[in-house]
This record gives structure tokens, sequence and C-alpha cells, in this order.
């Protein structure tokens, strides 16, 4: 049994301008032990998807379908009390700004012992002791005195290793990373992220990375999961993704680097402008872009298809393809 | 944290010292012939003449202001005109009348308006929020003496529950209290109100919650306790205001303090109770934003830090 099997979900955004179909039917599973990466461009619904796993979605937001099993509970019929003890013991999530992450006016040490204690009822000085052994296992040197000390005090890399401290705390099964580097340099880019890879490998955690960026993609995930406008179009292991992308939004993403460990835009990686989720095109949602548009396209939505081991894509190109081999 | 404070400390005595001094110029420059009010209109030429030596306003100016700086470092501002008293036994008994009014105003302010502002944000859009608003609405727009006298009329001439004026038991207190109040119970509460809604939505709020922290401690110690920064600062703001300018309700509930005793002071020309007045109002302001921005340090450690 997969750790996480999402299927079906919709999360749906009831604002005044109409309904913003931000995750509309996804469905992927992720095993222990894995890294699963979500990539896909600006405003395709990857935050939406990790905050709806975590069930953070705020008003006026609601997931509307679909169901999410985690460890073989199904997390849409768990209270919230059941809810809040999965998350940050069971599930935890890093988010994007690691700047503003983090209360401004508390201690380090005082926000990664409140995960321990939000869980578990240990002494203070338990608390302290876990506290600096999590600050030393995500590198972060001199921790006994660091913990005293405030956000603003570290810089941006720092401050996300003891995000990550906080969502390890717990040694959760599932740690989902949306877009953990995106605000740093480089170099510490590869440290976090040998850090996730290390931390799937000593505890067993499945990660579901979330990421704009393809080289981060090559660089650490076993599988990947490519969204567009709230729906996942294509799914594959990484090395087949990038070797045989099948769904001409993925080739033309892939396409316009020259090499996979380079960083590309991935606004100005493929022609013409993303739809606004709240008026999704009928048919295949990729039909105003897709270089390869057949009529077909316009009437019909493409289901996922599977087109090879473990590589699933949503497009009219394959259809064909798959009655014959099937 | 020491050297900040030295340093608000260190900032703060060039404005008391600017104020001194423009109050002092100020009083210079208004019209009329201080020696003359004092004598009476009636008064021989030489008995002016006299007062005017006795007081020193023959002397140039700057001399005058040398020695007026130089009573206030010893604590002496000068002598009442009217009840020839020490202006600062004038003001002395009567700063503890005023002070203990503020202190009381402003921490039912406080309180009441955190309460309804929590409130509000908590039931955002909501009837309760309507309900909250429409009540503050009301609070910053009502004239203070006409909410005085209305209670006034209500609870001590129609009902007989409480003393219409004076000063003495707790019972004095209440109406008066209520009534410097209400303006900032409408304010404070918009203020926490905003401020709440806008910590709510901050990232690390969510953070609290994608760790599994408590509702009830996501509530208080996340989003409340950083929203209430920015009311520390209009608390202060108005506890400042309350000591110098609670004129109205002191006048309408016949309240024996400084704001009285200024309507007084102005009335009769009475110029060094006037000044003495108004360099006391503004050095409790003076001191009440220096301890707001000690607490407010206190309470971010980003500005501690810096
Ligand atoms: N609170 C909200 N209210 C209304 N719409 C929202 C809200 N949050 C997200 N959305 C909408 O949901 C869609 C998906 O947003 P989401 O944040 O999941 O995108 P993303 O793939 O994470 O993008 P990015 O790469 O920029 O982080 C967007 O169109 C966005 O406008
Ligand atoms: S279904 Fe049609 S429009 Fe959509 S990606 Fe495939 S070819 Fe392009
Ligand atoms: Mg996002």
């Amino acid at each position: 049994m997969p750790l996480l099997e999402v299927d079906g979900l919709k999360t749906h955004f009831f604002g005044k301008g109409g309904v913003t179909k931000a995750v509309d039917g996804v469905s992927f599973t992720l095993d222990r032990g894995e890294i699963l990466g979500i990539v896909g461009e600006s405003g395709s619904g990857k935050s939406v998807t990790s905050l709806s796993i975590m069930r953070l979605v705020d008003h006026p937001g609601r997931v509307v379908g679909g169901t999410m099993r985690f460890e073989g509970r199904d997390l849409l019929t768990l209270n919230r009390e059941e809810m809040r003890q999965l998350r940050g013991r069971r599930m935890s999530m890093i988010f994007q700004e690691p700047g503003t992450s983090m209360n401004p006016v508390l201690t380090v040490g005082f926000q990664i012992g409140e995960a321990i204690r939000s869980h578990e009822r240990v002494p203070a000085e338990e608390v302290r002791r876990r506290t600096i052994e999590l600050m030393d296992m995500v590198g972060i040197p001199d921790a006994k005195q660091r913990l005293r000390q405030y956000p603003h005090q570290f810089s941006g890399g720092m401050l996300q290793r003891l995000m990550i401290a906080m969502g390890l705390a717990l040694s959760p099964s599932l740690l989902i990373a949306d877009e953990p580097v995106t605000a740093l340099d480089v170099t510490i880019q590869a440290q976090i992220l040998d850090l996730l890879k290390q931390l799937r490998d000593t505890t067993d955690a499945a990660v579901l990375l979330i990421t704009h960026d393809m080289g981060v993609v090559a660089e650490t995930c076993d599988r990947v999961v490519v969204m567009y406008l709230g729906a996942i179009v294509e799914e594959a292991p990484v090395t087949e993704l990038f070797d045989n992308p099948k769904h001409p939004y993925t080739q033309g993403l892939l396409g316009s680097i020259p090499s996979i460990e380079e960083k590309v835009d991935w606004l100005q990686a493929i022609p013409g402008t993303i739809p606004n989720p709240t008026d999704i095109p009928s048919g295949c949602r990729f039909s105003n872009r897709c270089p390869k548009v057949m009529d077909v396209c316009h009437k019909i939505d493409p289901a996922l298809l599977t087109v090879g081991e473990e590589h699933r894509v949503a497009c009219h190109l394959y259809e064909e393809q798959e009655s014959r081999d099937g | 944290m020491l050297r900040y404070i030295i340093k608000r400390i260190l900032i703060g005595i060039p404005i008391l010292f600017l104020v001194i001094t423009t109050v002092f110029f100020a009083f210079r420059l208004i019209p009329g012939d201080a020696a003359r009010i004092l004598a009476g209109d009636e008064a021989p030429i030489e008995r002016v003449e006299q007062i005017r030596t006795e007081l020193g306003l023959d002397r140039p100016v700057l001399v005058q202001y040398g020695a007026y700086l130089a009573g206030i470092a010893r604590g002496d501002l000068g002598v009442s005109f009217s009840s020839r008293r020490p202006v600062a036994v004038e003001i002395g008994t009567r700063f503890g009348n005023t002070f203990s009014l503020a202190l009381a105003a402003i921490g039912l302010a406080t309180l009441v308006g955190i309460v309804l502002g929590v409130i509000s944000a908590l039931f955002r859009g909501k009837l309760a929020d309507h309900v909250v608003t429409v009540i503050a609405l009301l609070g910053i727009s009502v004239p203070v003496f006409w909410l005085g006298l209305l209670m006034m009329q209500l609870f001590s001439v129609e009902l007989g529950w409480l003393p219409a004026a004076g000063h003495g038991t707790w019972r004095h207190f209440i109406m008066p209290t209520i009534t410097l109040s209400v303006f900032s119970i409408a304010f404070i509460t918009r203020m926490t109100r905003s401020s709440l809604l806008e910590t709510i939505a901050q990232d690390y709020v969510r953070t609290a919650r994608a760790k599994g922290v408590r509702e009830r401690l996501v509530l208080l110690l996340h989003s409340l306790r950083n929203a209430l920064l920015p009311v520390t600062i209009v608390v202060g703001l108005r506890f400042g205001y309350m000591v110098g300018g609670a004129v109205i309700t002191e006048e309408v509930f016949a309240w024996p303090g400084l704001g009285r005793l200024l309507i007084l002071a102005v009335g009769q020309r009475d110029i060094p109770l006037v000044q003495g007045l108004l360099l006391v109002f503004a050095t409790s302001f003076v001191v009440v934003n220096l301890l707001v921005d000690v607490l407010y340090a206190f309470l971010d450690p980003r500005i501690r830090h810096r």
C-alpha cells in the first residue's frame, strides 16, 4: 500500500469573480522512501495540492472532490483534532519563503520545540536537548547558543534548515517541501537538496518536492508529476521523463533547455499565455498553446493514459497508440 | 536593549527642550501685558511697574528664558498669577486625579477594544463583526460632552445610581472613565481588528498550523501576540492624549484635574500656570512615548537587536 494516495482531488476557490478550479482532478501515489517531484508553471496548482493534503486550504478555498488516503486513513473524514495530530507528527510541510514562514517574535528554539510539545508531553529539558540535536542534524553550527536567537538573526539558507528541522522534529513519514530552495542561492540550494535526500535515505520518509526548477527535479527526484492548470498532464520516472517526454507541454519545457542542469524560466519556455484558471479551455486544457493541437482537442478532455512503464500522459496524440498496444 | 533605551532617552531630551523653549517664547509673543493684567485695569501705573519688577518681566527676554530654564531644572515652574501659589504645587495636587482617571480609561479602552477587535476579526463579515463595526463607528463620532451629559442625565438624575460630579469614591470614576475611553475603545477595536486579520494571513501562522500547534495557541501565541504589537503603540498614544486632553471630560464631571485647571488658567490669563501645564502635558506625552518604545522593543526582538 502506498504511503499517500491522492485520487481525483478537486480544490476550488469560491471567489467573488467566479470559481477558480485551482486543483481539478489530480491523482497520484507516493511510496515510502520516494521523492516525488511536482513541476508546473506558476498557478498550475502545486501549492494548493500540497495544502489540500495538509488540509490547510484557507477560505474561500475548499476541497470539493476526490479522496486522499495517508497511512491507510482517509484524510477527508478526519476531524480537526485528528488532523492536527497528524500535522507535524506524521506529515510536515516546509514553505517557499523561509523569511516569512517563521514567527519573528519567538526564538527559533521555541518554534522548533513547539513541534515536539504540540504532540508529546515531555519535560522542557528534553525538548531543549532534542531541539539542539535537530539543529545539529540540519547543519546549524553552535546550536546551543543559536537556539535562543530570533529568525531575523539567520540567513535565508539557515532559516530553511530551521524549517526542515521543525518539519523533521517527530520523524514524519511524509515531508512536503513547497519550493524549498527557490528563494536561496545555488550553493545553498544544493546543500538543502542534499539534506532532503539524506533524510530520505536515513529515515525512509517520503518527500513531495514542489519546484519550478527542472534542474532540481533531475538531481533530486525519483518520479515526476507535471501539472498544468490544476491537472496532471504527465507523470513518469525522472529519467524516463527527460529521455522520452510525451506531452507537448512537457516537450516544450524540456526542449527549450540545452541541458537539464541549466535553469530555465518556465514562463518563457512555451509560447502563449497560461489561461486564467477561472476560465479553463474546453477540451484539452493545453489546446490554446499546443503546437500539435487537433480538432478533437477542443472537444474532449484527454484522460490520463498509461503509455509505458509507470508513464502516464493526458493527450489525444497517444490514444491510438494505447488502443493499438492494448 | 539597554543601549536602545538610553538612545531613546537621549532622543527625548532635545524634544523636551524644544517644547520648553517653544512654550516660553510663544507666551512672549501673545499680545497683552502680563503685569497690567495681573494688576487689574484700575491699578495705577506704578503698581503695574512694581509687579513687572517683582516678576522679573522687565529683564531682557533671554535673561528671563535663562531664569526659566534654571527654575525648571530646580523643579520651580514659577508662581501662579491668580492663586499666588507655586505652579508646581498647583499642578502637583491635581496631577494624581488626572493620571488616575487616564489610567482607568486606558485600561478600560485596552481591554474592551482588544476583546471587541478580536471578536470582530474572528467573525469577519458575520453579524458580530457588523455589530462591532457600528459600535466602533458610533464611538468615534459621538461628541464627548454630549455622551457625558447623556449618561449624567440617565444614571445620576433619572436613576440616581451614580454621583453626577466630583471626585472621591470609585463610583465617581465610572462615568468619567467611560466618557474618556469611548473614542479610544473604538480606535483600539478597529486597530486590533485590522491588525489581527493581517496577522492571521501571515505565512508563519500557517507554519504553526502545519506543525500541529493547537488552534488556541495558534490564535493567542502566533496571531494575537503579533497583532497586538501595533496596538501597543496606539494605546500609548491614546494614553498620552488622555493625560493632557481630558479637558472636556473633566469639565463635564467637575473632575478636579489638570484639564479643568487649564481652562481656569486660560480664563484668568495665568501665564505661568498655563506654561507649567503645557510643559507637564508635553512631558507626559514624551515619557509615555518613551515607555511605549521600550515596551515595543521588549516585545519585538527585531527592534531590540537593532
Ligand atoms: N487564497 C486563494 N484565493 C483564490 N485563489 C487562489 C488562492 N490560492 C490560490 N489560488 C489560485 O489557485 C491557483 C493555483 O495556485 P497555486 O498557488 O497552487 O499555484 P502554484 O502552482 O503553487 O504556483 P507557484 O508556482 O506560483 O507557487 C492559482 O490560479 C491561484 O490564483
Ligand atoms: S490533447 Fe491535443 S491539445 Fe492537448 S496536448 Fe495533446 S495534442 Fe495538444
Ligand atoms: Mg506555489
